[in-house]
């Protein structure tokens, strides 16, 4: 089955975007495909590179980036959720004239159309958290 | 492209947190995508629609007009929980928009009948 995973509960203070990654995990394990993976509101923050849990802690940030190499996953940053909340990749950074940037491929920034895609494409678009 | 009916369902409030205008954003963009989009507003949500609402003295940007922009883009099937607007005295002719009231059934039939439900 073709899935598509939204994600929209908080990075840090809910259990959504961990849930969903072991989830996609396990559903990749079975033998289905992920077409997209969209972090939508609070979830933004997962995108963060500078995210430094305790050492004895998930990496969230961490364990979607390898998952995401590891199968060549879409992962799609809503980009007007992650700009206000101050997540943003260089190119951003430059066009708002900001300092510094804090995220980067395998995340990406793009729009809700990404959504509406994923949505049209995929068999199921199971979603996490609210 | 295959037609997919998105249901769209808000329970919070609309200034208290971000659910609300991120939802109706997803409800703009899935629209321009030509996706039938219904919205259902329960719990504390139908308060979004209503006309008497000041924002600006919270410094908020106004939802009920973009609500009222809805129509424009094809999003017509807008749906009120009958209990939550009970509870809350809210009736139609106090909203920006024609809304139906449904009860807890037409909500299990709606859910059923969407390809897509996103709750926010």
């Amino acid at each position: 089955m073709l899935l598509s995973i939204l994600i929209y509960g908080s990075a840090h203070n809910s259990q959504s975007a961990h849930t969903a990654y072991r989830f996609a995990d396990n559903a990749l394990k079975a033998g289905h495909q992920i077409h997209r993976v969209f972090f939508y509101g609070e979830s933004v923050h997962t995108a963060s590179v500078l995210s430094a849990p305790p050492r004895d802690e998930q990496n969230i940030h961490q364990l979607w980036k390898e998952l995401a190499q590891a199968h060549e996953l879409d992962l799609v940053v809503c980009i007007a959720a992650a700009l206000k909340r101050g997540v943003m990749d260089e190119a951003e950074a430059k066009r708002h004239e900001k300092d510094s940037f804090n995220s980067q491929a395998p995340y990406e920034l793009s729009g809700l159309g990404q959504l509406s895609e994923a949505a049209i494409i995929s068999d199921r678009l199971v979603t996490f958290g609210a | 492209m295959q037609q997919k009916k998105i249901l769209l369902i808000i329970s919070r409030a609309p200034y208290g947190d971000a659910h609300a205008k991120e939802a109706l954003d997803v409800a703009l963009t899935a629209a321009a995508f030509g996706l039938p989009v219904s919205l259902l507003l329960t719990q504390d949500a139908p308060a979004l629609l209503l006309k008497s609402q000041q924002p600006q003295q919270i410094q908020q940007k106004n939802l009920a007009s973009i609500c009222s922009a809805l129509p424009m883009y094809d999003i017509e099937n807008i749906y009120i929980e009958t209990l939550a607007a009970q509870i809350q005295q809210i009736t139609l002719n106090q909203l920006v928009l024609p809304a139906e009231f449904v009860n807890e059934a037409d909500i299990a039939l709606m859910i059923r009948d969407h390809d897509v439900v996103l709750r926010f």
